[in-house]
């Protein structure tokens, strides 16, 4: 190792990544464990100020896994971090109303009501930002804008990290979680009436649309187009801080290889790979099939490509637009290509 | 043995279950198998007469392990049933109301509106049984009756078994229907003060919507409190399997034993098994069977579970599900388990 790493901070988003698996498999423990690094995970930590790094990645010696907008809003508000990889699982992001709505087809929503989440004192909302992208690309498909519909806020209060995660089973849990914690409140407004339209993605979105029976509008996730389908999955962000790249490079590219491992692993293990997504996703395998597909293990693939690049950078284009990030970037000046070309030039066609 | 008997057409519901587990784990087919008897699956017929034989039991030679109400409906309405053993899993069995009712406890339902799921076209109706027999026994343990809250129906269509059941990534799956989970709907649009939930996705839909709840008569220390649908669940066959294909009755049970004593030994597997079965999570699965549901799964014929039977048996009569009450001893066949547990058998795996 370049220099001793005492303590490497990890935190992946409770969605797939080749992160996740390699630390519910062991993989990542396993493979620091040779040179003493002490593997923390950042979520489970007592301190709301270590998990809220989730989110600001302002924690030395931290790698994360996970939706690309708190990673993006890090970056662009001068936390200095480097995306390793880019990893592309397509999943559904759907458009959903009532039977009763009236609405049927995209051309529907114009004029009609549309709930988004509000999490009025977090640092960076990427509910709210991805809801936000889903509406204005399915729009686009129709030539509307997202002026062509009544925006309707649903606040809540607290931050993402007021609680402390646990993983129960290998699910991660929430602990402490308020007595009076609203969820799904879009979805409870669009069930009594209030709204016409909502943004859910994801193994839930399938499960709470089949539940309620509503109707999908659109799935802009099945899209062919991959711009109309980015969003804060796609491509999700492999990203460390600058420190841990700069002062122990080889522990980053000791991180890049497990996942890449892991991924490989998963190719070749679908069954097991769904159910760790199903714990990792907090639903049945049922759902993780209905969300991710089928082929869910081989979707784990962690690159840097270019179809990835260029959706990272329209969608960061999206987020100064809408005011969600501070300042435009090129997203090829934060990407760092060394440390998955050494991983890649000396394990490739490596055996699992 | 007279002969051989050709095809054992077996269900259960897609909870807790031994049966269940010994469908997945290939051991009904084998050990009946082993007696020249294919196995299959009655609620993945392509005919809906068979698919409705889960909740009427009329299909010849055929077991069923699951709710006991349609079972006890079947009997009623005169069918020629045994009951073989009795599985009792606990789950939770929550009644629910939103934060903002001002329904704190048991005490503050008095007076408040209650919804009720009613499916019209179904021969029994089950879900609406046991949403109110949880709770009338909320009530009870207030000294409160059902008739102190005002019941209001949630209007279903079609029948339970309008659809063949697939099975995807290990899961039992219907095809979709156009109504769900419309009391709950009713109670998040404030069309009622309180619903009855129950099972693993009563866990996580309390979870989802951040609901209250008023009380989870599934962790009450009265096991009469508890008893209910799944509470116990009955293993049942029909009499013609029992009288001319006993050894085949006898192989059931023999499987349906040793998934349960697999299940003790393996909660990893369960829990996966059971998350599947349900179509839940196995955060979900642990909330609502607890971190010992495979320690859950256990079919007997004790003491406790034909008291519960009967008990139950007496409330669905007092309700009008079933035309008649019937003493529940005179359903039960214990020779099949008698057999197996003097013998223990060459059937045992």
């Amino acid at each position: 190792m370049s220099k001793p790493l005492d303590t490497l901070w990890y935190t992946h988003s409770p969605v797939p990544t080749g992160l996740g698996i390699a630390v519910q498999t062991g993989r990542l423990a396993e493979a620091f464990q040779p040179f003493g690094t002490n593997i923390q995970s950042l979520r489970e930590s007592t301190e709301r100020e270590v998990r809220e790094a989730h989110y600001d990645h302002h924690l030395k010696n931290s790698v994360r896994h996970g939706g690309n907008i708190p990673a993006i809003w890090a970056y662009a508000s001068g936390v200095q971090t480097r995306v390793l990889g880019l990893s592309w699982s397509d999943e559904v992001q759907l458009i959903l109303t009532t039977a009763e709505s009236g609405v049927k087809s995209v051309r529907d929503l114009k004029n009609r009501r549309f709930g988004l989440p509000k999490w009025a004192n977090v640092q960076i909302d990427f509910t709210r930002a991805q809801a936000l992208r889903g509406l204005e690309n399915a729009l686009k498909l129709e030539g509307l804008e997202v002026s062509d519909v009544e925006l309707v806020d649903y606040p809540y209060g607290g931050t993402y990290s007021d609680n402390q995660v646990q993983y129960v089973y290998g699910t991660p849990a929430s602990l402490g979680v308020s007595r009076f914690s609203r969820r799904n409140n879009e979805l409870i407004g669009l069930l009594r009436g209030d709204i016409d339209a909502i943004f859910l993605k994801g193994a839930h979105a399938v499960h709470l649309a089949n539940e309620f029976g509503l109707h999908v509008v659109v799935d802009t996730g099945s899209h062919p187009d991959p711009l109309i389908r980015s969003n804060n999955g796609t491509p999700r962000t492999l990203t460390v801080d600058i420190n841990l790249l700069q002062e122990h490079f080889d522990a980053s590219v000791k991180i890049v290889d497990t996942v890449l491992r892991t991924e490989q692993w998963a190719w070749a293990n679908p069954d097991e790979t769904r159910r760790f997504l199903a714990q990792e996703l907090n639903t049945s395998e049922y759902w993780v099939t209905a969300a991710y597909g089928e082929d869910a293990h081989r979707r784990l693939r962690t690159t840097l490509d270019s179809r990835s690049i260029d959706a990272l950078q329209d969608f960061t284009d999206f987020l100064f637009r809408w005011n969600f990030i501070p300042r435009r970037f090129d997203v090829r000046d934060w990407i760092d290509f060394s440390v998955l070309e050494k991983v890649i030039g000396s394990t490739s066609r490596v055996a699992v | 043995m007279t002969h051989p008997l050709d095809t054992l057409w077996y269900t259960r519901c897609p909870v807790p279950t031994g049966l269940g587990i010994a469908v997945q784990k290939g051991w009904l087919q084998d050990t009946v198998g082993a007696l020249g008897t294919e196995v299959q699956s009655l609620r993945e017929s392509d005919d809906k007469a068979v698919r409705e034989s889960h909740f009427d039991h009329t299909l010849r030679n055929s077991v069923r392990h699951g709710g006991n109400i349609p079972a006890i409906w079947a009997r009623a309405q005169g069918r020629e049933t045994r009951v073989i053993g009795l599985s009792w899993a606990d789950e939770v069995q929550l009644i629910l109301t939103r934060q903002d009712s001002g329904i704190k406890t048991v005490k503050d339902l008095k007076g408040r509106t209650f919804g009720l799921p009613d499916w019209a076209g179904a021969q029994i109706d089950f879900t609406r049984a046991q949403a109110l027999r949880g709770l009338e026994n909320a009530l009870s343990l207030e000294g409160l009756k059902v008739g102190d809250v005002k019941l209001v129906n949630f209007r279903y269509g079609g029948t339970f078994s309008d659809t063949p059941v697939r099975n995807i990534a290990g899961t039992p799956v219907t095809q979709k229907t156009t109504e769900r989970n419309l009391e709950l709907i009713g109670l998040l649009r404030g069309e009622v003060d309180a619903i009855f939930l129950k099972g693993a996705s009563a866990a996580q839909q309390a979870h989802d919507f951040g609901l209250h709840t008023v009380i989870d008569t599934g962790a009450h220390p009265d096991p009469l409190i508890r008893s209910n649908n799944g509470t116990p669940r009955t293993l049942a066959v029909d009499l013609n399997l029992l009288e001319n294909h006993f050894d085949v009755a006898t192989g059931i049970l023999d499987s349906v034993l040793r998934a349960e004593q697999w299940a003790h030994t393996h909660p990893e597997d369960t829990r996966r098994y059971l998350a599947q079965e349900t179509n839940s999570s196995e955060y979900w699965v642990t909330a609502a069977y607890g971190s010992d549901a495979h320690l859950r799964l256990r079919t007997a014929l004790d003491e406790q579970a034909i008291a519960a039977l009967q008990d139950f048996t007496h409330f669905l009569h007092r309700w009008r599900f079933i035309p008649t009450s019937f003493d529940v001893r005179q359903w039960i066949d214990a020779r099949p388990l008698e057999a197996l547990l003097n013998g223990k058998t060459a059937l045992a795996g």
